[in-house]
């Protein structure tokens, strides 16, 4: 199942002090707070790793349809690899482990479960209608009939004329920046 | 510590990371600090150290896996003062 997270590197700034004292406790285990603090540029880590777990957090939610739940700790990052611009690993949730992908700009991280077929980063809140408008073309179905809902859990879905269309999606936004994840083949 | 001034003191707390005010305004139990408050997820993370501070307990894992809404967080924060 498909999730993805967008962060805003001058918000996640401005809004958090990853420095502050317990913060990293609270979301960290020992193993990654040790691969942050020993890596050349910790803020990038602290936030790429942030990333990935949100990103997992809404693949899992939506996979297994459950409540929501705040507990960082409970994924694990393992196996992360930054390399020119990219950044590959997995994340442990239980007993299961989601590969993740992560593209990293100077200002901003995305990060998608790795089932990801199409996804698309803007440099403003409009992912939402991007969505829409590629679910659109690809299906031949008119935009106008397309619509996001979000169900009781709060996971979003896509209907075609109040139909659910069973298309894992993902949204995120934060800042400046909007990104949506999609896999139209339903894995 | 009564019900109500644990609730003020949470709403002292939590004021600096609401992105959205109007959430404030009808600020109660069932106020839900995403959906409602719009508090992002990495900040949840500051109301909680702060909660720490503020009661001088520690809040573990799997309390603040449920700490959703002021309500979960009043309950956790009576819960630890109880034991404490």
């Amino acid at each position: 199942m498909i999730g993805n997270d967008i962060i805003d590197l001058n918000l996640a700034r401005k809004q958090s002090n990853w420095q502050r004292q317990g913060f990293l406790q609270k979301i960290f285990i020992n193993e990654e707070r040790d691969s942050i603090l020993n890596a050349k540029d910790p803020e990038l880590n602290v936030w790429l790793l942030w990333s990935m777990k949100e990103a997992v957090y809404k693949a899992v939610q939506r996979k297994y349809n459950l409540e929501r739940f705040y507990n960082p700790k409970r994924f694990v990052c393992e196996q992360v690899e930054i390399n020119l611009g990219k950044a590959r690993g997995v994340v442990c949730f239980d007993a299961e482990v989601f590969e993740i992908n992560s593209i990293l700009f100077s200002d901003m991280i995305h990060t998608c479960t790795t089932n990801t077929e199409i996804s698309w980063i803007s440099e403003n809140k409009n992912s939402r209608i991007r969505l829409l408008q590629k679910i659109s073309y690809q299906r031949n179905i008119p935009l106008e009939s397309l619509n996001i809902s979000k169900d009781r859990l709060g996971i979003p879905f896509l209907t075609y004329r109040g139909d659910n269309l069973q298309i894992p999606f993902s949204l995120s936004h934060h800042g400046d920046y909007s990104a949506y994840a999609l896999s139209l083949n339903m894995s | 510590m009564k019900e109500q001034e644990i609730l003020d003191s949470l709403k002292k707390i939590v004021t600096p990371y609401v992105q959205r005010e109007e959430g404030l305004k009808n600020f109660n139990e069932e106020t839900d600090f995403i959906k409602d408050l719009e508090v992002n997820s990495a900040n949840l993370v500051d109301v909680i150290l702060d909660v720490e501070d503020e009661f001088d307990i520690e809040i573990d894992n799997d309390s603040m896996e449920g700490m959703l809404t002021v309500g979960d967080a009043k309950n956790i924060i009576e819960r630890k003062l109880a034991s404490a």
